[in-house]
């Protein structure tokens, strides 16, 4: 966790004493950060969130080693949630319970239940594919596929059986869009994806998840491997992007986890430490070891 | 501070100008350089012993198309009576000594060299009678003949023997007279002959003479020797034969004594079957020449079965007799040469090979091969006016007159493969006795005046049509099984199915070659039906199981852990294939009439060979499968998790995963595999060699064999005569596999690096 204690963190107007605990090195984008305050100016509570996804006695082994240990959550609808903790805490292991990407590594076990839609995910009659559509996910690397990049973007709705031109045309314009990509390649649609720029391949892989009208979109350290200046405006995009969608993202950069998300949640070993709304997290831990994590006294 | 101590403040590194870290980095430098100088070494040598490979073969291909050398070794003035009018000249097997035979009947040997005179021998011509005609027989056979003025022939044959006094090599030359030295008379009066053409082979002799007033005689001597005793019997058969033209400019019969061409003055050929001596009978007659225009020389071919035409403008064409569907013969214009371009003087027929030496009336000599319908050298003598020419029976040497000096000129000639061009090895060639032209293979046979067959199409077809076949099995075998090893197999099967199937490779080729000759060639013989149905049972039998699968109940599918499944499908596969090679027989039975083969030939009309393209494309895919499946198997492998996840993400299934992005992303490795696969097919031998029957024909069936270029030089080379013609061909044919190789590689890595460019993410 060397680079949290480097980061500086900004709090909001409301004027709460800052955590600085470094000189800022990053450039300082001003973000709105009253994201965490509704409409009416008041504080949001999760108890008051309709809830997306619904995590209760959660467990995850890898072989004998559990990863996750009786986890208890629930993320709430169109808005968004980030995981913070050091290395190696869980939380991308749970991110990736939510669509099931574990299902993929050997030797995982899993007890407890995750409920969508009032439906435990794990059960035996659930689809994978299409949880997997309806919850999104975006990787930390960039991995648009080795196609065009409208058929990056039109690559899961033709795996659903999608293949009418003038269908794909809107949905594409709509997604690249929604991802604040269409300006920049809209005159090179057929290029390979690849030519792009890291941060713009980033949305265009957020671009792509867009396009099959996601309920829920996993960002697993989005950002972590672009400059700042992607970083800002994937930053921009996420803050666009919960007007529609559910989303959750596991970042490292507490700078970041306080600037975009309503709610964070600290993970610590396999266990959620805390989960709250960002702005109490960040200024008023209820535990010391979040306190301890936050203010960048280990990490 | 203790000296052992190292304090964290103190650097542990020497100083850097320090003796010993300026040695450190000297030997550092040192290294350095040698291993790039190594390495670079290395890969230069790589690229000089390939250059080296390829300029051998160039070096030893390269004097088939370089053009024949002919050089003046020697000019001095004739012989023997320079007044006589030289009739024959011919050398001896060493072109040491030559022979002129004139028309006053003396035969002067002489010395190519320097002209010095070894032998000068007078022919036992009675008095008062003259040489009217002259024939020479078979090359081969030294046999001459003279017509004289009385009606009568003389036969002789110029022999010579070598011996070794004081070891060095004495060459006498001398004259003998089969049927003695008195002229056999062949018309009862005293009419001068005109034309004559004779043959004799030791045992029996046709002389066939036409009087000055057109009347053509044939006599057939034969000695018999007794079994019992040494009595040697000898019957003469004498004919008549009604000649079709009374005027006539040449004729010639050919070594076996069976057939008789006549050119006429007209412009005809005819020609004669004359097997039965008594009975002669006209088999077809051709205008050789269009009506302005004359024969002037007609002259056979070594080997005796194609005539050579020259005519007054220069062409000369080559004719054989062609046998139609109704057994019936006719005489075929099968190529022509226009290089001359005066009337031809003179054609003479080299002894053993398919070429000729042509002069013309201005001076011009050419030499020609007919095979490769080449002209080999071609160019103006010194001296135009050639009275007679003469050949060295290995066609190094030639002697010729001109009757402008009347001297003799002794060429060299250096002219090693003149049955070689771009058409005798690509195109189709019209051989002699065949119907029409064709891609042949035929390298040898007994007969020293038998026309080489070198075309090299045969030969890459069957290469191709190894490689397809093998391909057609190995490919989806080895495309898919890596596909699925890699992507779906659980990963402590793969680490020992993809171990397994590479020590395959590891076989040699020549026991496979072996088990497919000798063992599976019999058996998918045996068990036709049941091979062609193990293709349509064995992944039906597949697809059921995987179906039934579905219905399994929970539990029993916990047994096997994911990625497992496929071991199921081992005794499926077993099985399947079992029951269709137990139910071959009784397919056999009830639809083939119990021998599939049979069945083929007879209903079909298609031919079976025990050792076929099926047996190939089963051992060479066997063989080909490793080296494709492991580079393919890397490939798949090697698509980076990040895609397939981001895929999966997408919610799509594994198998849509696999399709769209998976072999996307694969495809230059894929397609390298396939081409390494094919290259490696190309380049087999032992196993084309031991499971085909070598035949060089060119047929698409999957039932018949085939010879391809790798087993062709295997299994000929150790024959061939170093520096001939055939061992430079099988060179070439070794040289084509090369740049084939090449060109294969070539436009792979192409491919590969372009595919790689726009597939390989990141």
């Amino acid at each position: 966790m060397q680079q949290n204690k480097t980061n500086t963190l900004e709090v909001d107007e409301t004027g709460e004493e800052a955590v600085n605990d470094n000189i800022d090195s990053t450039p300082t984008h001003a973000i709105n950060l009253g994201n965490i305050v509704d409409s009416s100016g008041e504080r949001v509570t999760l108890a008051d969130e309709k809830i997306a996804i619904e995590v209760s006695d959660f467990n995850l082994f890898y072989g004998d080693k559990q990863a996750l240990k009786s986890i208890n959550m629930t993320i709430p609808e169109k808005k968004v949630t980030a995981f913070i903790g050091p290395s190696g805490c869980g939380k991308s292991t749970l991110l990736r319970c939510f669509n099931r990407m574990n299902d993929l590594i050997d030797s995982v076990s899993v007890n407890g239940q995750i409920k969508i839609d009032d439906r435990d995910i794990f059960d035996k009659t659930i689809n994978v594919a299409e949880l997997r559509r309806r919850v999104g996910m975006v990787f930390q690397k960039p991995n648009p596929f080795p196609k065009s990049i409208y058929e990056n973007v039109a690559y899961g709705l033709r795996i659903q059986g999608v293949n009418d031109r003038r269908t794909l045309d809107a949905v594409v314009e709509k997604s690249l869009k929604g991802a604040a990509l269409w300006d920049e390649v809209k005159d090179r649609l057929d290029d390979l994806a690849m030519g792009l720029s890291g941060g713009q391949q980033q949305r265009l892989v957020i671009a792509r998840a867009i396009a099959i009208e996601p309920e829920i979109i996993l960002l697993d350290e989005p950002a972590s491997a672009l400059d700042p200046i992607s970083t800002l405006k994937i930053e921009e995009l996420i803050y666009e992007l919960k007007e529609k969608f559910t989303i959750v993202i596991v970042t490292h950069n507490m700078q970041q986890a306080a600037r975009v998300s309503d709610y964070t949640a600290y993970m610590y070993l396999g266990e959620l430490v805390e989960f709250n709304d960002t702005s109490t997290l960040f200024t008023n831990p209820n535990e010391k070891m979040t306190e301890d994590y936050i203010t960048g006294r280990y990490g | 501070m203790s000296k052992n101590d190292i304090s964290i403040t103190e650097s542990v590194l020497p100083d850097f100008n320090s003796a010993k870290a300026r040695n450190h980095r000297n030997k550092r430098h040192i290294n350095d350089v040698i291993t790039r100088y190594l390495m670079s070494f290395g890969g230069v040598s790589v690229i000089i012993a390939i250059v080296l490979i390829a300029f051998y073969l160039f070096y030893v291909v390269f004097p088939m198309f370089m053009p024949a050398k002919v050089k003046e070794f020697g000019n001095y003035a004739v012989p023997g009576d320079v007044q006589q009018r030289t009739i024959y000249f011919t050398m001896e097997e060493q072109h040491e000594i030559a022979i002129r035979v004139t028309d006053k009947g003396e035969v002067v040997f002489f010395e190519t060299k320097d002209g010095s005179v070894r032998d000068k021998l007078k022919l036992p011509i009675p008095e008062n009678v003259e040489i009217t005609s002259f024939s020479s027989g078979d090359p081969t056979q030294r046999t001459l003949a003279l017509g004289l003025s009385d009606g009568s022939v003389i036969l002789f044959q110029h022999n010579y023997q070598v011996t070794y006094p004081n070891d060095e090599r004495l060459i006498t030359p001398g004259l003998f007279f089969p049927y003695g030295e008195t002229p056999t008379s062949l018309f009862d009066e005293a009419t001068p002959i005109n034309f004559l053409t004779v043959q004799y082979d030791g045992e029996m002799a046709t002389i066939i003479a036409v009087s000055e007033s057109a009347k053509a005689k044939i006599l057939n001597i034969t000695r018999e020797e007794s079994f019992l005793s040494d009595e040697v019997e000898i019957t003469r058969k004498q004919s008549e034969l009604l000649l079709e033209t009374p005027s006539l400019v040449s004729m010639r019969m050919d070594v076996e004594q069976r057939d008789l061409y006549v050119a006429g003055s007209g412009g005809n050929i005819f020609f004669y079957d004359i097997s039965n001596k008594s009975n002669p009978s006209l088999v077809d007659k051709v205008r050789a020449v269009s009506s302005n225009e004359r024969i002037t020389s007609l002259e056979f071919l070594a080997g005796g079965i194609s005539i050579l035409v020259g005519d007054s403008t220069g062409k000369i064409s080559q004719w054989f007799p062609v046998r139609n569907e109704a057994n019936e013969y006719s005489l075929e214009k099968v190529r022509s040469f226009n290089k001359n371009k005066s009337p031809i003087v003179s054609i003479v027929p080299e002894y053993f090979r398919k070429a000729f030496v042509a002069v013309d009336e201005k001076g011009h000599l050419g030499l020609f091969h007919t095979t490769a319908e080449r002209v080999v050298y071609f160019s103006k003598l010194k001296q135009d006016n050639v009275e007679a020419i003469g050949i060295a029976p290995r066609a190094n040497a030639i002697v010729y007159q001109d009757s402008n000096t009347d001297s003799l000129h002794y060429l060299d000639v250096h002219n090693k493969h003149p049955e070689i061009s771009w058409k005798s090895i690509w195109g189709k060639v019209w051989y002699e006795s065949r119907a029409g032209p064709e891609y042949i293979w035929q390298s040898s046979s007994a007969s020293s005046v038998f026309e080489p067959k070198f075309s090299l199409t045969p030969l890459v077809f069957g290469t191709l049509k190894a490689a397809f076949y093998a391909m057609l099995i190995a490919m989806p075998l080895a495309i898919l099984g890596a596909m699925y090893t890699a992507y779906f197999m659980a990963p402590k099967m793969r680490q020992v199915v993809k171990p397994t199937i590479e020590i395959m490779e590891a076989l040699p080729t020549v026991i496979l070659g072996f088990l497919a000759g000798l063992w599976l060639a019999p058996f998918v013989e045996k068990h036709l039906p049941g091979t062609f149905m193990v293709f349509i049972l064995v992944p039906l039998s597949v697809l059921a199981a995987a179906a039934l699968w579905e219905f399994v109940p929970e539990r029993i599918k916990h047994v096997i852990p994911e990625g497992w499944e496929a071991v199921l499908l081992i005794p499926v596969v077993l099985l399947s294939a079992l029951t269709a090679i137990l139910l071959s027989q009784p397919v056999e039975n009830l639809f083939f009439g119990g021998n599939m083969p049979l069945w083929l030939s007879t209903e079909l009309g298609i031919t079976y060979d025990q050792r076929n393209s099926l047996v190939v494309g089963f051992a060479m895919g066997f063989a080909v499968i490793p080296t494709i499946f492991s580079i393919s198997e890397d490939a798949v492998y090697s698509v980076p998790k990040h895609l397939t996840s981001g895929s999966l993400a997408l919610g799509a299934t594994p198998w849509q995963t696999m399709v769209r992005v998976v072999l996307l992303t694969a495809s230059p490795g894929i397609f390298s595999a396939v081409m390494i696969g094919m290259g490696r097919a190309v380049g087999e031998t032992m196993i084309v060699v031991m499971a085909t029957g070598n035949t060089a024909i060119m047929d698409l069936n999957i039932f018949q064999g085939f010879r391809a270029l790798s087993a062709n030089i295997a299994v000929e080379m150790p024959e061939s005569e170093v520096g001939s013609t055939h061992y430079r061909v099988l060179f070439l044919a070794g040289l084509v596999l090369f740049i084939a190789t090449f060109c294969f590689n070539t436009v792979a890595e192409v491919v590969r690096q372009r595919l790689r460019n726009k597939y390989s993410s990141l």
